[in-house]
């Protein structure tokens, strides 16, 4: 180790299982550790800025996780013109990205690097001035800022309805530099004292990849844990889902009495069972709900079997934990076990396959 | 016992008349008379004595379980010696053995009238601020719980929160939860947004009924994410020995968001709906447990959104981490982590790096769409425990080297333990070398966060700044507003990509304030980079570049001289005129405004205002150039933007700035910002990421 023989008695850091403990008042650790809130749930916001004022959005903008952020970086991972968000928090799901659904395909941007012979342009101001506009907007080229985060060299400026615009550079202890008019969609490169863009295509890459519904633990193809349900006898039942997959894919149809869109989906599964697909029904209802959920399965005449998820208080493990955030899962979601108990497909809502 | 049950009952109480909230009384008649008086507006001294008597005294008894609000099932029960919770004519529950369908018919017969509902007034404040926000938390905590019934759609546990004489008003519109197409009073907010400010609502509804309408509306949701019932403010009754009830009226802020299903099938959004509300409550403490008895609206807003603005892709991608909660051994570790990106190995497409406890994480692009995890592979396994990071080219070969901050620890014998900033050389494949030694770096060892490249003094090679902190097992900050024993920032002179060189006094940067935060600029036009130093504990630094690589603090001199806790530092420009604006972030305190306007309510306006000006969360300052040549000399504000496309240097200027009023501060406890233009719309927008440490416990601490 480097350290170690550098500077005897400083050592790398050890990580966290010997790192001391005395950064934190006792007080604090105790109440940190029993669970207690200190701003807690506070989420992420997404301010919209519409040039004379910034409209709180965040309650739409499914970035809003409660996760407490301190890390943010905002780039367009896919190139694709538009500025996904990608967050480090501190605790429970640590990395999140947010991929940006504007999707703006072939117009309304223009997505700039900066490079210099003279030095690498951190500090450079880009202005950006979308045809017909009165003023430029500007950005800077930045290296560490908001919180010990740092943005790459990829400014996205949004065009709006313009078709084209002018970018000019303030070059750190060099001129302003006009760089002509972009058409949008343009992707390049800015190189101090060229004068001109130097236009690229999009970078050989797909988009990010489509999401998962909120709440779901497993990626496709994972293997779905051994899964533990109650039946309407409040009697364990296990389900292995390599063993039920032996004979083909099966469905788990995840929902609630108190979801109406659930609810009107059990026509379209009854079709479904009928026509020879395996499902399972997952109640996730309280205990206290379970008569109501089984009136409404008598009702509608289904015919596949239905478990209620199990409210273990007790410790035991019963694999939905580690599956799903109940919490977070929009019902009615189904899940399709693949041969092997390989999470194979995922769909949310009643459409119809 | 008293053979009369009424008169029995009563006697197990000391004095009703004293237990009741003004305008309640004893009467029976009384109690028919209020009831059917309920539909019409009534001030409170004309409602004085028409109350709601057996219902709120035998409410608290738990054998009588009757939800018949109208009164005449009531009133026989009562006579009846209030002996059988039979059910009456109307349902027992609005939960039992009835489908979601049936839930909207049930809505409509069970108003108990039209009209809105009437609250008590306060007639004796209770005690001293200090009691009243005693009782105020534990109201807000109680709240909470509420709250998070609605999330998870416990219709029974929410049932639990209102009384059974409950009189209350509509959350939500009548129009329901949904609203489609135009709408009276709706407003367009950017992104298709759509604001509908609800009429007021027009009926009083029982308990049932209220129960059967928030059911109707929150069941046609896919999921609900978020419901935050808060208590904005309280007053409470004063509290009389021998009293049994405690009672206050409660102005709540309530919010609750959902989505309804995506009609694709696929996994983003299908749309929110958010309803904000505020709604003035009479609420009781019975024997110890929180209730509501009486519910008015008094303002409500739907806004609506039909797509998605962003879909969470982090285990779709790979870069989903399931880390511990915050407090857990393992994680408890208040060196928070921050992150870089860059294209670290060439191929055009953007990598992640991100420092954690136990390990570092980089992110590689795969072009798949996807990332995959190769720290390790790639030399960064050493980077556990860092803080900031950033990537630049300290070497000038053209690839993206990482640079990276530590806190480290005090040891016992008073040295400082863990890594120092350190440096990784990029081989230009992505694979790196810890070459933090042979750049001069190991003994130079501060408790650093935030990291800040950029060519401080003009040379060509890009420099490297440092925030400084402080360790709290070695010494806590000596103020909370104005603390000067942190460790001094660093400035870290880059010698031709040979070495660093610690220039911070000469620089001076030399700071011992409690640093966060930093970010470079331009700010004044000037061609040299400028800097603005984050402080916690203290006042926060503008530091204005000479042009050599010296700098001097014009914060307070530009008015940017925020005194507070400030956590994340961005160069923006969200008004669009082509000047570099100024966003920090910075906390607030939802309990804390609470506890501040009590202050001021009691001790006068202006008492608490530099408290408030601590809990006000994030500022803006727009920036503004003066051309000191205009206006004879006197200085006066250029509107037009700066770069409009000339290749002319601007004359010599001076930069300002003025507060700005835009919005887009209210946030919470924020740390990092950033400022793209998310909706491509020409106007930059904020994001913020924010809260300090979400617990497993609901409530403010």
């Amino acid at each position: 180790m480097e350290g170690a023989e550098f500077a005897p008695g400083i050592d790398e850091h050890p990580g966290h299982d010997q790192a001391p403990d005395r950064d934190l008042h006792p007080w604090a650790r105790e109440m940190y550790r029993r669970g207690f809130n200190f701003n807690g749930g506070e989420r992420n916001k997404l301010f919209l800025g519409t040039g004379s004022e910034l409209v709180d959005v965040s309650d739409f903008s499914e970035a809003n996780s409660p996760l407490d952020g301190r890390g943010l970086v905002a780039a367009d991972f896919d190139d694709d013109g538009d500025v996904d968000l990608f967050v480090h928090n501190i605790q429970r799901e640590r990395h999140h990205l947010f991929r940006n659904e504007v999707n703006p395909g072939a117009g309304g941007f223009v997505s700039l690097s900066l490079f210099s012979e003279a030095r690498e342009p951190i500090g450079a101001t880009v202005y950006v001035t979308p045809e017909g506009a009165g003023a430029p907007t500007a950005q800077v080229l930045s290296r560490g800022s908001g919180y010990a985060s740092c943005q790459p060299n990829s400014l996205v400026f949004g065009l709006g309805e313009a078709k084209s615009a002018r970018v000019s550079v303030r070059w750190p202890y060099g001129a302003v530099e006009d760089f002509g008019v972009l058409a949008g969609g343009s992707r390049a490169r800015l190189m101090e004292g060229s004068g001109k863009a130097e236009l690229r295509p999009r970078a050989r890459c797909a988009s990010l990849a489509d999401p998962l519904p909120p709440g779901l633990k497993l990626a496709l193809g994972a293997r779905v844990p051994v899964l533990l349900f109650e039946g309407s006898d409040g009697g364990r039942h296990r389900l292995d889902p390599e063993a039920i997959t032996k004979d083909g894919p099966v469905t788990i149809e995840v929902w609630a009495s108190y979801c109406r869109p659930c609810v009107e989906k059990f026509p379209e599964l009854i079709r479904r069972h009928g026509e020879g697909e395996r499902i399972i029904a997952l109640s996730v209802d309280m205990p206290s709900e379970r008569a109501r959920a089984e009136r409404l399965l008598l009702g509608a005449g289904v015919s596949f079997p239905n478990f209620f998820l199990v409210m273990d208080d007790e410790g035991n493990e019963t694999g939905f934990d580690t599956m799903i955030d109940l919490m977070r899962l929009p019902i009615p979601t189904e899940l399709t076990l693949h041969p092997g108990g390989i999470l194979g497909g995922v769909r949310t809502g009643r459409a119809e396959r | 016992m008293d053979s009369d049950p009424i008169r029995g009952f009563f006697a197990a109480f000391p004095e009703p008349a004293k237990l009741l909230p003004p305008g309640w009384s004893t009467s029976g008649e009384d109690f028919m008379s209020r009831s059917n008086e309920s539909q019409e507006a009534s001030s409170p001294e004309t409602s004085a004595h028409h109350a709601l008597p057996f219902m709120y005294l035998f409410s608290q008894s738990p054998a009588c379980r009757w939800r018949d609000p109208l009164g005449a099932t009531l009133v026989a029960l009562l006579l009846a010696g209030c002996s059988d919770p039979a059910p009456s004519s109307a349902p027992s529950s609005g939960r039992d053995g009835a489908s979601v369908a049936a839930r909207a018919e049930f809505t409509a017969s069970e108003a108990a009238g039209s009209g809105r509902v009437e609250l008590p007034e306060i007639e004796r404040l209770y005690r001293g601020p200090t009691d009243n926000e005693n009782l105020a938390d534990t109201l807000d905590g109680w709240l909470g719980t509420i709250a998070n019934k609605v999330r998870i759609r416990d219709f029974d546990g929410i049932t639990t929160a209102f009384t059974e004489e409950f009189q209350g008003e509509r959350l939500f519109p009548e129009s329901g939860a949904t609203v489609e197409g135009d709408a009276t009073g709706e407003e367009a907010l950017p992104m298709g947004v759509r604001s509908l400010l609800a009429d007021p609502p027009v009926e009083v509804l029982t308990r049932d009924a209220f129960m059967a309408d928030l059911e109707e509306n929150l069941s046609a949701w896919s999921r609900v994410s978020q419901s935050s019932w808060r208590l904005a403010d309280v007053q409470f009754q004063h509290f009389k020995l021998g009293e049994t009830v405690e009672w206050g009226i409660g102005k709540l802020r309530i919010h609750i968001v959902g989505h309804p299903e995506n009609p694709s099938g696929t996994a983003e959004s299908g749309g929110t709906v958010v309803l904000n509300a505020l709604a003035t409550a009479l609420v009781e403490n019975r024997e110890g447990r929180w209730v509501i008895s009486r519910f008015r609206v008094d303002e409500r807003e739907l806004l609506v959104h039909s797509g998605s603005i962003y879909s969470e892709v982090s285990r779709a991608v790979g870069v989903a981490y399931d880390g511990l909660r915050f407090g857990e051994p393992g994680n408890d570790d208040v060196a928070w982590n921050g992150m870089a990106s860059a294209d670290v190995d060439g191929d055009g497409l953007l990598d992640v790096y991100l420092p954690g406890e136990a390990q570092g994480f980089l992110y590689r692009a795969t072009g798949k769409g996807t990332f995959q995890e190769e720290a390790a592979a790639r030399g960064l396994a050493a980077t556990r425990g860092g803080t900031g990071a950033v990537f630049f080219d300290y070497d000038r070969d053209g690839d993206q080297d990482l640079a990276v901050a530590f806190v480290g620890w005090r040891e016992l014998d008073d040295s400082l333990a863990g890594r120092p900033i350190s440096i990784f050389e990029n081989d230009g494949t992505g694979h790196f070398t810890d070459v933090t030694k042979a750049m001069g770096l190991w003994p130079i060892r501060i408790p650093a966060y935030s990291l800040t490249a950029f060519d401080a003094d003009g040379d060509g090679w890009t420099d490297l700044f440092a925030c400084g902190y402080g360790r709290m097992e070695d010494k806590t900050n000596n103020s909370w507003n104005e603390a000067s024993n942190g460790a001094s920032d660093l400035m870290l002179r880059n010698d031709g990509g040979e070495r660093f060189r610690d220039v911070t006094e000469a620089s001076g940067l030399s700071d011992r304030r409690w640093s966060y935060a930093s970010a470079a600029a331009d700010y004044d036009e000037d061609g040299d980079i400028d800097l603005y130093v984050g402080n916690n504990f203290g006042t926060s630094r503008l530091w204005r570049n000479r042009g050599d690589g010296t700098f001097e603090d014009v914060a307070e001199e530009l008015g940017v001289n925020v005194q507070g806790n400030v956590m994340g530092v961005l160069w923006t420009d969200v008004d669009g005129d082509g000047r570099l604006d100024l966003y920090l972030s910075s906390p607030t305190s939802t309990s804390g405004k609470r506890i501040l306007h009590g202050v001021e309510r009691d001790f006068g306006q202006g008492a608490a205002r530099g408290m408030m000006q601590m809990a006000n969360g994030n500022k803006l300052f727009l920036g503004r150039l003066v051309d000191p040549l205009a206006a004879g000399g006197e200085g006066a504000t250029e509107e037009q933007g700066a770069a409009d496309g000339g290749s002319a240097e601007p004359p010599a200027k001076i930069a300002s700035f003025v507060k700005g009023d835009m919005g887009g501060t209210s946030a919470g406890w924020s740390w990092s910002a950033a400022s793209p233009d998310v909706d491509l719309d020409g106007h930059l927008d904020i994001v913020c990421v924010n809260g300090f440490v979400t617990g497993e416990i609901t409530g403010d601490t």
